[in-house]
């Protein structure tokens, strides 16, 4: 199962490759604005309100517009380096770069709930 | 038939406090999370700390067990997450779902 999924993924980054060269580059406010975001591999998941993922714990895959950009860099990294153990995350974070993972980080850093956070401030 | 129904209705009012309780989880959030996550849960005191507030219960939940078990390693979290019970998980995952939080799944 675990192999299954792991291949699954490395299909998913795989084919979201070409696509992220064609990567809207709004919204990286940081120095690394000049690289390319590829969010096209995050989308799938992070941004379908309520999806639900990975097999045998069901849990909704987590809210990330609005985390702290060194929060999300810190995470990928994880991922990359395999101290964080998450099939497809895994996948997905050893295609990326330092710059396109503080480009990622800095694109979901701006997009919060805008309206919350104009309240809490 | 009758009867059915009104050990249906029995059951129904006899097991709600094992849910959740959000009162709990605010208590202990604020004992133990806090110093770290911040009081609101959105600007903790290290900017690579998560934000937590209006986060997925299932996943905050998710979170907790995984540091408690040791499958996510982080020396501060597995500590505190460590002596927690199941319900400790669940009650501190209830209350931080449900704070107002920038955190968003609506990004595209």
């Amino acid at each position: 199962m675990k192999l299954c999924s792991l291949l699954l993924s490395a299909a998913a980054v795989a084919i979201a490759q070409p696509a992220a060269a064609q990567a809207t580059k709004t919204g990286a406010t940081s120095s690394a604005s000049s690289a390319e975001v590829p969010v096209s591999m995050c989308i799938g998941c992070h941004s379908i309100p309520g999806y639900q993922s990975s097999f045998p714990y069901v849990y909704r895959v987590p809210k990330i517009g609005g985390q702290s950009q060194p929060y999300i860099e810190a995470a990928l990294k994880a991922y990359r380096q395999g101290a964080r153990n998450h099939p497809s995350m895994m996948a997905v974070a050893k295609g990326l770069t330092d710059q396109q993972i503080s480009a990622v980080a800095a694109y979901y850093a701006a997009r919060g709930n805008a309206a919350v956070v104009a309240a809490v401030k | 038939m009758r009867y059915s129904l009104l050990s249906v209705a029995f059951l129904v009012a006899a097991t709600p406090v094992a849910a959740q309780d959000a009162r709990k989880g605010e208590e202990l959030a604020q004992q133990q999370c806090a110093a770290c996550h911040g009081k609101d849960f959105v600007t903790g005191i290290d900017p690579t700390y998560p934000k937590l507030a209006g986060q997925y219960q299932d996943y905050l939940e998710k979170v907790l067990r995984d540091y408690q078990t040791g499958a996510r390693k982080n020396p501060i979290m597995n500590g505190i997450a460590k002596p927690l019970t199941r319900d400790d998980i669940r009650n501190v995952s209830a209350y931080l779902s449900a704070l107002p939080g920038p955190l968003s799944n609506q990004t595209r």
